[in-house]
């Protein structure tokens, strides 16, 4: 999966020069991308904006992800819930990390796979954590897995 | 673990000049294309694969539903190639359907119809994997992308089956430093979707390791991670060992999937550097390999005292 860290921006930052802007975001992220709309306005750039539930599904989502054009930008924000399971989608379309900036809103909920036993913890933004059934000390990697929809959590040893 | 000559002999050093050591498709042609190599560990190495599938056999073995076509397959090339390449230890009977296959090492007989599962108690890549030192593993091609759908894996370099199954190849390989960003994945990903029935292919990579372990794998990492730090000036040639995984690409016809086999071989520098070419050459090679490589190849925490070690011999020459 595309590297959240990574393609997680503090703030925007606005990208000139795309053939248009793809905007995506709920109630909770709609103030962040407000400047980029602005900026999108003054330079009379071609933009959509769409809130995450105007797709009824995912499978809707990719569709017309699939379909844009090569020089398509996508912002998106929102609740981390939707920018996860939008960035999985995009990916499926076709999109990387160079082509969108996402800003994730409130806390960032993370499954997270232990290497020693194999539960498959739940936890918060977070770099290390111990694992609930074996009590390991983990690191987080960014190593993903979409069979168990984990991140690797690396042994720390003591 | 001092080892013997034939040991140093059948070692397959990894470097083939002095030039600076960088992430790449070093594949060639394998020639003989045999799948197997059987060494003087193998009744060593067959034994220590069993204790593992024994006791951890959900960490060592793991498949998916739609891989027997392939499996079978890789049964059957591995079976072949054992029979033919070395016929004084390995026998293969074939009456129609009914095949026989007699390990004369281990004096053991499998005898099934081929291709039909009910024949044999366990699934054929875990059969036929128990008479090879070589780890397997079943790569799954579907719509252009390669999946890591089946594999028997024992002595793992610091990576896990369970997690990494049905992964795509470039998922696989997100953990190498640059591996991806750089266009080496995409690379690579086409060349092996471009294999050929009929040509396999060949590369090494390696590793470095703290004692005679094949076995490490993530899950037990806690049990032996901890030797990085009992290195010292005084156990560094003894302890530290080179490890070389020789890997083996081949296409399946059948299933259109890839057999991709691993056999893994340790050397510690004591035994190493008595190679004065291999020393020179590994010499140049480490001491000019970036920070982000050392610490994929789990050699950071020790560098210094490994570079210190071979100086003195690279002085002595």
């Amino acid at each position: 999966m595309l590297d959240m860290d990574h393609a997680t921006n503090k703030n925007f930052t606005f990208v000139t020069g795309r053939r248009k802007y793809l905007l995506f975001t709920d109630i909770t992220g709609y103030g962040e991308i407000t400047p980029i709309l602005s900026s999108l306005d003054e330079q009379n750039l071609l933009y959509m904006v769409y809130y995450f539930n105007e797709f009824s599904s995912n499978h809707d989502l990719k569709t017309y992800l699939s379909q844009q054009k090569m020089g398509t930008y996508i912002y998106a924000s929102g609740n981390w819930n939707s920018i996860i399971s939008f960035v999985k989608t995009a990916e499926k379309a076709g999109f990387t990390e160079e082509e969108l900036q996402i800003k994730g809103i409130g806390e960032r909920i993370l499954r997270v796979f232990c290497s020693r036993c194999y539960a498959i913890n739940v936890c918060k933004t977070s770099k290390e954590m111990v694992c609930q059934s074996c009590g390991q000390s983990l690191s987080v990697s960014n190593h993903y897995s979409r069979r168990y929809d984990a991140y690797l959590g690396y042994t720390i040893l003591n | 673990m001092k080892q013997l000559k034939e040991d140093i002999d059948e070692f397959p050093f990894p470097f083939k000049s002095n030039d600076p050591y960088r992430f790449s498709n070093n594949s060639i042609p394998l020639n003989p294309p045999i799948s197997i190599d059987v060494t003087s560990k193998y009744i060593e190495e067959i034994k220590l694969k069993r204790d593992l599938l024994k006791t951890v056999h959900n960490r060592c073995y793991q498949s998916t539903p739609d891989t027997y076509e392939a499996q079978w397959e890789v049964l059957n090339l591995v079976m072949h190639h054992l029979s033919d390449m070395y016929p004084d230890r390995f026998k293969l009977k074939k009456e129609k359907d009914h095949w026989s296959f007699t390990n004369l090492i281990t004096n053991e007989t499998e005898s099934f119809i081929y291709r039909d599962n009910s024949s044999l108690t366990l699934e054929p890549l875990d059969v036929i994997g128990r008479h090879v030192q070589e780890d397997l593993l079943i790569l799954m091609e579907k719509d252009n992308e390669l999946y890591l759908e089946a594999g028997q894996l024992c002595f793992p370099g610091r990576w896990s089956l369970v997690f990494k199954l049905g992964m795509t190849f470039l998922e696989i390989h997100q953990p190498i430093p640059e591996f991806n960003d750089t266009g080496l994945g995409d690379k690579i990903r086409r060349f092996l979707l471009n294999l050929e029935a009929g040509n396999p292919f060949e590369r090494l990579n390696w590793a470095l390791t703290i004692g005679y372990h094949l076995d490490t794998s993530i899950e037990t990492f806690h049990k032996w991670g901890h030797k990085q730090k009992e290195v010292t000036p005084e156990n560094v040639g003894s302890l530290v060992h080179l490890r070389v995984e020789r890997q083996k690409l081949f296409r399946l016809p059948k299933s259109n999937s890839i057999l991709f086999n691993i056999h893994t071989y340790l050397l510690s520098f004591e035994d190493l550097v008595q190679n004065p070419e291999w020393r020179s050459t590994f010499y140049d090679i480490f001491t000019n390999l970036p920070d982000y490589i050392l610490k994929y190849k789990g050699a950071y925490a020790y560098k210094d005292t490994l570079i210190e070690y071979l100086k003195k011999f690279q002085q002595h020459a």
